[in-house]
């Protein structure tokens, strides 16, 4: 994860963000809670310290008292999460003692090290997840039908939010509940009760380290779909981790085969054996390339991961390139990379003739799931629309002939 | 004297002497009648202690955090024969960050033309301990500083902590930095003292600028709250200080020194650690000079 996603202090406070009885509190430099806010544009104010010179000289541990004390009196919240950046962890700001301090007074606080030099925004998120768990555990009470979903990291992806409702709709469909952690309607009982959910999904590698922490504690088992659920395929692989009902995957298989038998004629014309590149972080770049080639008969081109560095092992993606690569006896390229400059001059060379990219925009983005079989369907949308563009495949072209 | 003024940088393990031999290296380039700023680099605040009876000095640091408007006199005071006496400051043990005190403090003295103003002949910065972090490198950085003197006894320990220093010096000195003068030999009392500081020395490509002795009038002229220069000027360890304070003043070498790797600086300590051992039993064979 690079620039776009920010540091592991910006991951971790967009997690907490994502909790509405938690007020994040920034112990950095200005710069640190303003790049964040910039990222994410107005709303996304947090207390912050704005520590200054003479706070790493002389330690910055009594403005955070100043700051706590202020927060708690302008914002309302159940948990003040004090989140750390680099320089008060690196002149060792006793924070411990302030959150102590502070809790002495009645409220409560925690304090999160989340420097950006321990990662970036998806260490940030473990860090945050980890210490609200920390807060909030309690003795499970085994609830079989309660689902923690791990992984997706707020604001990282513009269809975060729509996801998680997207996940909560179907796992209502199939006779599970999701315990929502994040979004409007999270609050800490919710995460009191994960303790007592006996599902830990890890929708991507993200989430991989929070379910089995949690899995480990409870004794339960973390479960991981391998590939991000899209499509009806999507739907079926989590159905089957459960062992639960699939006849909503086969609703959803039904409807988007009619749809695609409507549009056959525009298919072939139009759409069937395009190339085609995909921009998006590994799990869903890798979840769309393998629809878009294996249910939409695409040919891919090229894949541009924004979440990971070209060393981290992801061995379905490099996987994927491999065999689609030997199959079309040409390579699937592959960029690590989340540089807009680096992406277009990347994709002007390796573009295939359709290009599916998240769309990241400070505006909001609502309803932007790549869940099930709705994420399909604006896929489908979005290449069809593209397509629409290109010329036709039945014209004989006759300087080809 | 030249317009410019001669900066120097003082270094060694704590506990060494640093202060004590800058106090007296200022004093007796003071008493000859040059203009001197004595800067202490260290949060304790009690490197020209003696310069100036002990008296009270606000730290710069203090003062920065005091307030902005930070003026020459809020944070300097003249100490023995007209030194000005001037202490970085920093954090109370424990809190904060040391390093980038001394990088603070150092940025204000030159925003305050501090070095212009005075027009001093020589300006020492006698700098906490070992290297511990980047801020405590920085008199040695950037031209901050011409040379360096690194304090060292023949303890280990010392000779350890002065090879770590030639480890920091031979880093800065090609880009800029100060590059060593040389070592000072302090607090010498067993015969072979001298002959390990002057193998060291000869092992890294440096020199020994002195040798002083340990001697009680040190001690008790601190107990006076002065340097042995004010309170015993005709004694022979003013004279000795005198001596090094005068080829400090007239060393115009100054090398890069070459760092001992670990294993290297083991092997040299165990030697030592050998000879020594033979000489204590008297077990020094014909021709084994030591």
């Amino acid at each position: 994860m690079g620039l776009l996603y920010g540091c592991a202090l910006h991951g971790a406070i967009d997690t907490l963000l994502a909790v509405p009885d938690v007020i994040p509190i920034a112990h950095s430099t200005a710069g640190c809670s303003y790049y964040r806010a910039k990222r994410r544009g107005a709303g996304a104010a947090i207390p912050a310290t704005n520590t200054q010179e003479r706070h790493i000289i002389f330690g910055g541990a009594s403005r955070l008292r100043e700051e706590l004390r202020n927060a708690a009196q302008i914002v309302n919240g159940q948990l003040y999460a004090v989140v750390s950046g680099c320089s008060a962890e690196i002149v060792g700001d006793d924070m411990d003692a302030m959150v102590r301090e502070f809790t002495g007074s009645g409220k409560d606080a925690v304090y999160i090290s989340a420097p950006g030099i321990r990662g970036d925004a998806s260490a940030g998120y473990e860090i945050a997840v980890k210490s609200l768990l920390g807060e909030t555990w309690e003795e499970p009470r085994r609830d079989g039908k309660l689902v923690n979903v791990w992984g997706i990291i707020p604001w990282t992806h513009c269809g975060w939010l729509a996801e998680l409702y997207a996940l909560s709709d179907y796992f209502a469909k199939i006779g599970y509940r999701v315990n929502t952690l994040f979004g409007p309607e999270a609050s800490l009982d919710n995460w009191r009760r994960v303790s007592s959910a006996a599902i830990n999904l890890a929708l991507t590698r993200h989430g991989l380290p929070a379910a089995r922490y949690v899995a480990e504690r409870v004794g339960g088992e973390a479960v991981s779909p391998g590939l991000f659920p899209l499509g009806a395929q999507g739907e079926f692989a989590l159905a089957s981790i459960l062992g639960a009902d699939t006849a909503a995957a086969e609703a959803s298989r039904r409807k988007l085969d009619w749809q695609f038998a409507q549009s056959a004629r525009f298919y072939y014309e139009r759409v069937a054996q395009r190339t085609f590149s995909v921009v998006s972080d590994a799990a869903r770049a890798l979840a769309k390339a393998v629809f878009l080639t294996e249910e939409l008969g695409l040919a891919p081109q090229s894949v541009v991961i924004t979440d990971a560095s070209e060393g981290e092992a992801l061995p379905e993606l490099a996987e994927f390139a491999a065999e689609h690569g030997a199959r079309r006896g040409r390579p699937v390229r592959l960029l690590f990379s989340d540089t807009e400059s680096e992406i277009a001059c990347f994709l002007a060379e390796h573009g295939g003739e359709i290009t599916v990219s998240d769309v990241e925009t400070s505006a909001p983005v609502l309803t932007q799931s790549s869940f099930g079989a709705a994420g399909a369907e604006r896929l489908m949308e979005e290449v069809f629309a593209q397509a629409a563009a290109l010329p036709s495949n039945l014209l004989v072209r006759r300087d080809e002939n | 004297m030249s317009n410019k003024p001669l900066k120097i940088a003082i270094y060694g393990k704590g506990g060494i002497g640093k202060s004590t031999t800058t106090s007296n290296i200022s004093a007796a380039l003071a008493e000859q009648g040059a203009r001197v700023i004595q800067i202490g680099c260290d949060p304790k605040a009690d490197s020209t202690g003696t310069l100036r009876h002990g008296e009270y000095l606000p730290t710069v640091l203090d003062s920065i955090y005091d307030s902005s408007d930070v003026r020459l006199e809020d944070i300097s005071t003249r100490g023995f024969g007209g030194v000005l006496c001037i202490e970085a400051g920093g954090p109370v043990p424990g809190v904060g960050c040391a390093g980038r005190g001394i990088s603070a403090a150092v940025e204000l003295l030159q925003e305050l033309n501090v070095f212009e103003e005075f027009a001093p002949d020589y300006i020492l910065f006698d700098v906490l301990g070992d290297v511990v972090c980047g801020g405590f490198a920085v008199p040695i950085r950037e031209g901050i500083t011409d040379c360096v003197y690194v304090i060292t006894s023949s303890d280990f320990m010392a000779v350890y902590a002065a090879n770590n220093l030639f480890r920091a010096i031979s880093k800065y000195a090609p880009s800029g930095g100060a590059r060593l003068g040389g070592l000072i030999a302090n607090s010498l009392i067993a015969p072979y003292s001298k002959l390990i500081v002057d193998d060291f020395a000869a092992k890294t490509g440096s020199s020994v600028a002195g040798y002083v002795p340990r001697h009680s009038i040190v001690a008790q002229s601190e107990l006076y709250g002065k340097t042995v220069i004010e309170a015993n000027p005709r004694s022979p360890q003013a004279q000795i200080y005198r001596d090094l304070a005068n080829t400090i003043a007239a060393n115009t070498d100054f090398a890069i020194p070459s760092p001992l790797g670990a294993a290297a600086l083991k092997d040299w300590a165990r030697g030592w650690g050998d000879q020594i051992y033979k000489y204590e039993n008297n077990l020094v064979t014909e021709y084994e000079a030591i």
